[in-house]
């Protein structure tokens, strides 16, 4: 047991802190903290322009789906990095639990993609003149939280891409705009195609953009339980299936002696 | 796709508008390359870069929205340019003007591009910093 939490805490945080010999300063602040606020300020004027949503709607839409990139990237990277890096292969010869294994790199990402959306939300609103209720403020964290999960969950499914690929970030990059378009984040979901809004029900992010909204519309966090739980539900059942297709992977890798070469 | 009509009035002047704004984004996107010398990170900046142009050189949003203090960095870029020449173009106004603005920014930008590299570059070799970046 004990063994497990030093892999799940001191594994994970390890692997963390390896992202960071090359996510310096001078690549974070500019793509996790400045750029989501233009993506939010771009939506808004666009929102603004075409006369369509509010400001305070494509604040919210568009700085919780911004936590996208970290836990995207981030997963793909722990995992495609160790690949390339050669220290991958080093780990999985080990008999070390693989849950604590992979879930406790995720605990980070999680971490940090609810900072970013969390800064984006703070700063969006100071820019924007957005008023978020004081009431809200607790519940919105716990939703941004809750979305990081989720969206860390398919990171997972992501990273276990990056077993079998080696370009992982175009990847991601697809997923990241499938998430703008379909969670809800710029286009109410009632306005979408019937199969687009049937599809994001089983995205990261949908649920927890919607509670967001009702949150900042002054709803108590009893009122938005449901939409939290399917969150919860959404980013669980990704982290399964992306934990099963790495160890599939893993075990493909093995057999064809594939870890090291795409 | 979407069921939008899309009627060009001048097409050939809307071809040119098109290739100047693309040219001129190449002399924007050699300008930036100057700092792959410099920085590591350098392939940040397209990164960072792409939600700005769009909204401030008027892709997606009017100019006229955006404040007042935000169109001098409008006018710098040579996609503001190249922008309000498409669109002239295609809803059947006198595009040149902005075409040629686009063209001599886009000159501009690698004319400077090619000074600053030279400057860079020799600075790098006297200092034998070009791999310590």
């Amino acid at each position: 047991m004990i063994v497990a939490a030093r892999i799940f805490v001191i594994g994970g945080v390890t692997s963390f802190r390896g992202l960071w010999y090359w996510l310096t300063p001078w690549i974070y602040v500019p793509t996790m903290l400045i750029a989501p606020i233009f993506q939010i300020l771009l939506f808004a004027y666009i929102g603004r322009s075409a006369g369509l949503e509010s400001d305070k709607f494509y604040l919210i839409g568009n700085a919780l789906q911004y936590a996208s990139i970290p836990c995207l990237f981030a997963m793909a990277q722990m995992i495609g990095g160790e690949r390339y890096q050669n220290t991958l292969s080093a780990i999985l010869v080990s008999p070390a639990p693989r849950i604590p294994l992979f879930f406790g790199r995720s605990l980070p990402v999680v971490l940090n993609g609810a900072f970013v959306a969390a800064f984006s939300l703070c700063v969006g609103a100071l820019i924007l003149n957005v008023h978020l209720p004081a009431s809200s403020f607790a519940p919105l964290a716990l939703v941004i939280l809750v979305a990081a999960f989720s969206c860390t969950g398919l990171g997972l499914v992501n990273a276990a891409a990056s077993l079998r690929i080696r370009e992982n970030a175009v990847l991601s990059n697809v997923i990241f705009g499938f998430l703008l378009i379909f969670t809800g984040a710029n286009v109410p979901l009632d306005d979408l195609p019937d199969w687009m809004s049937t599809a994001a029900q089983g995205m990261p992010f949908t649920h927890a953009i919607e509670a967001a909204r009702q949150l900042a519309d002054g709803a108590s966090l009893a009122d938005v339980r449901g939409l939290i739980g399917a969150e919860l539900l959404v980013g669980a059942i990704y982290g399964i299936a992306g934990y099963a297709l790495l160890r599939w992977f893993e075990i493909l890798s093995r057999r064809n002696a594939s870890l090291e070469r795409s | 796709m979407f069921g939008i009509p899309l009627v060009v009035e001048h097409p050939l002047l809307f071809g040119l508008s098109v290739v100047g704004t693309v040219l001129a984004f190449g002399g924007l996107g050699l300008l930036f390359a100057v700092s792959f010398v410099r920085f590591r990170a350098a392939w940040v900046l397209g990164n960072f870069f792409e939600y700005p142009v769009w909204l401030i050189c008027g892709f997606l949003v009017p100019l006229a929205l955006l404040p007042e203090w935000v169109r001098p960095f409008s006018w710098v870029l040579a996609p503001t340019w190249g922008m309000n020449a498409i669109r002239e173009s295609a809803l059947g106004g006198s595009p040149l003007p902005d075409l040629l603005v686009c063209l001599g920014l886009g000159a501009a930008y690698v004319a400077f591009g090619v000074l600053v590299t030279d400057r860079v570059l020799r600075d790098a070799r006297a200092r034998g910093s070009l791999s310590l970046t």
